[in-house]
């Protein structure tokens, strides 16, 4: 499985879901989301946002749902970071698989026009520490590389897409950042996404992916035919076929989010549900299920 | 709509225009150009908005990837528009990326614009340049998915049109503009916005402003103003009513009385108007209201509780 084989002539690619099926799914959050956002006093002026991270929180551990972010750092972030970045260049260039050393520079030149710190950060390393890590840069971009499809300007490929939809009058958004995007509307072919992740492939990976799927589905007024997670770190790649079925998942989920959202907004305790996630977990320090668990 | 509507809207803005910009110079004399981002900015917190032109100044800072890429979209497509068509006589839809870099190419090799100067100078670097190339074409992929292909009958990508009073230029940001001017004011301005986070509300804001500043620069009032949002894909029409008018132009006044107040005065924390807006706000932690907004009100996070 590559990206380049979906984006093949004679792909299997399902029929993209389309009509009714769409209008149902807006309909029913719709409804979840107007009562909610009545309940919970969300406005437009004053609205719940909700992204992809918001969602799997919310549904996996409140408790973590409302605990701010520590600063993202580090070489993990880096790392995947580098890959994003070659994954948009080589969307809008070719990039020579031979050539990896070439593709980081790229990568790392996006990067900086992008206001990204991460060349400075990369700059403060010692000299053997950055040189381990472009080490580890290039392998990971190479193995993106290899299953990344000829630049073809024909599937429209464009970067950081930007999809979002508005609920209850706007009360309730739910946005996300697709890393790259292919066809789909107003073109003929198939609307394709494709998330990049620097490190291993997770489970949580797929929820991520559909949540997008159903998201690009409403804002086009028709579904991408797949969305295929590439993951630098162990060059495994996920790729989903949109069906009905998977874009009611998203759905639920949504409403399930939502619906934790406004208990959380009416006060109560937000639930501590400790998992492996543990470890990395700004509450840690707070969360006495979470120490335990990690224990 | 009547024979003369457009026009009649028209004079009765006009006539209210020209003094009201006066008045918010009070007497200054020095060039000042207005757009829909002043008049939006200046609306959200004055204050704050005053702070940023007192400490960076409102100049022009020179091009870069995320200020040209919606220039040489345009660009792109004008070209591609104004080329020889193929046998059959019709434009086929073009691909975003192909005509982009075809724009970029032709900019570097022939510099005809400001834009194109910049793409084509030698301090500007190939990262650069493919970043332009890259938001380029999500900004035009955006605007061919919304407004379709062919594009609707008689679009025209001209920029919008400039009014002048005084020292004062208002400037309207338009993307396209569909029908025929007439008396009658039968055309739209569109608008293309790549993200609908400020909400709706500032969006029927941002078309306030544009039917004003289209209106006042063309002597005639569009019937309405359209904004695309390319994330949402939702379609916001306000009709260039009177009151949707006279709302634009309120708001392109306020901003160049707090253009001239900021020559003597800066942030005020009197004129803070506190909102959504503190949480991303350069000065929050110079800003007392902002501070206690954010520990009150605003202490929801993306309309969740925030735990101590």
């Amino acid at each position: 499985v590559s990206v380049a084989a979906l984006l093949a002539p004679g792909a299997d690619l399902p029929e993209p879901v389309a009509g009714t099926v769409l209008d149902e799914l807006r309909g029913m959050l719709e409804h979840v989301a107007s009562a909610a956002a009545v309940a919970a006093d969300w406005t437009a002026a004053d609205p719940l946002r909700l992204t992809k991270t918001a969602v799997a929180w919310l549904i996996r551990c409140p408790r973590r749902a409302v605990t701010p972010d520590s600063p993202a750092a580090g070489r993990d972030v880096a790392l995947g970071a580098v890959v994003d970045a070659a994954t948009k260049v080589a969307s809008v260039r070719r990039l020579d698989p031979a050539d990896v050393d070439g593709a980081v520079d790229a990568a790392l030149g996006w990067l900086d026009v992008d206001g990204a710190d991460t060349t400075t950060w990369l700059e403060s390393l010692p000299p053997e520490d950055r040189d381990t890590f472009m080490h580890d840069a290039a392998d990971r971009v190479g193995r993106m590389l290899a299953g990344w499809p000829p630049l073809d300007p024909a599937w429209w490929p464009r970067v950081d897409d930007w999809v979002r939809v508005h609920l209850a009058g706007g009360a309730i958004s739910v946005a996300g950042k697709v890393d790259a995007a292919f066809g789909g509307p107003p073109t003929a072919r198939p609307g394709v996404l494709v998330e990049v992740k620097g490190g291993m492939w997770r489970d949580e990976h797929r929820a991520d992916a559909h949540l997008y799927a159903l998201l690009s589905a409403l804002r086009d007024g028709r579904a991408p035919a797949a969305v295929a997670t590439v993951c630098a770190g162990d060059g495994r790649i996920n790729v989903e076929p949109i069906r009905e079925a998977v874009l009611e998942s998203a759905a639920l989920r949504v409403t399930q989010a939502i619906g934790e959202a406004e208990r959380l907004a009416h006060g109560e305790v937000p639930v501590a549900n400790p998992g492996p996630y543990c470890v990395t977990c700004p509450a840690l320090p707070d969360c006495t299920e979470g120490q335990r668990y990690s224990a | 709509v009547s024979a003369g509507a457009g026009r009649e809207r028209a004079e009765r803005l006009l006539a209210l225009a020209a003094g009201a910009v006066e008045r918010a110079t009070g007497g200054l004399d020095e060039p000042m150009r207005v757009s829909w981002y002043d008049a939006l900015d200046a609306d959200r917190c004055p204050a704050e908005y005053r702070g940023r032109l007192a400490e960076l100044g409102g100049d022009w800072e020179g091009w870069s990837p995320v200020i040209a890429a919606r220039s040489v979209a345009r660009a792109a497509l004008l070209t591609y528009l104004e080329s020889p068509p193929p046998p059959g006589g019709v434009h086929r839809r073009p691909d975003p990326l192909t005509i982009v870099r075809d724009q970029i190419a032709m900019a570097r090799t022939n510099p005809v614009r400001s834009v194109d100067e910049w793409l084509a100078d030698a301090t500007t670097t190939d990262h650069e340049r493919r970043a332009t190339a890259a938001r380029a074409t999500r900004w035009l992929t955006a605007l061919l998915r919304m407004i379709g292909w062919p594009l609707p009958p008689r679009t025209s990508l001209d920029d919008g049109p400039r009014w002048r009073a005084g020292s004062v230029t208002v400037v309207a940001s338009l993307d396209a503009t569909s029908g025929r001017v007439t008396a009658a004011g039968e055309h739209e301005g569109l608008v293309l916005v790549t993200s609908s986070g400020r909400g709706v509300a500032a969006l029927r804001d941002r078309a306030c402003v544009e039917a004003a500043a289209m209106t006042l620069g063309r002597g005639i009032a569009p019937a309405a103003v359209v904004v695309l949002t390319a994330d949402a894909g939702d379609r916001i029409c306000v009709a260039a009513s009177d009151d949707a008018l006279a709302r634009g132009l309120d708001l392109i006044v306020a901003a160049v009385r707090e253009r001239v107040t900021a020559r003597s005065v800066g942030y005020d924390e009197a004129d803070t108007r506190p909102g959504q807006h503190c949480r991303t706000c350069a000065r929050a932690d110079r800003c007392p209201p902002g501070q206690a907004w954010l520990a009150g009100p605003g202490r929801r996070r993306k309309g969740l509780p925030v735990l101590p």
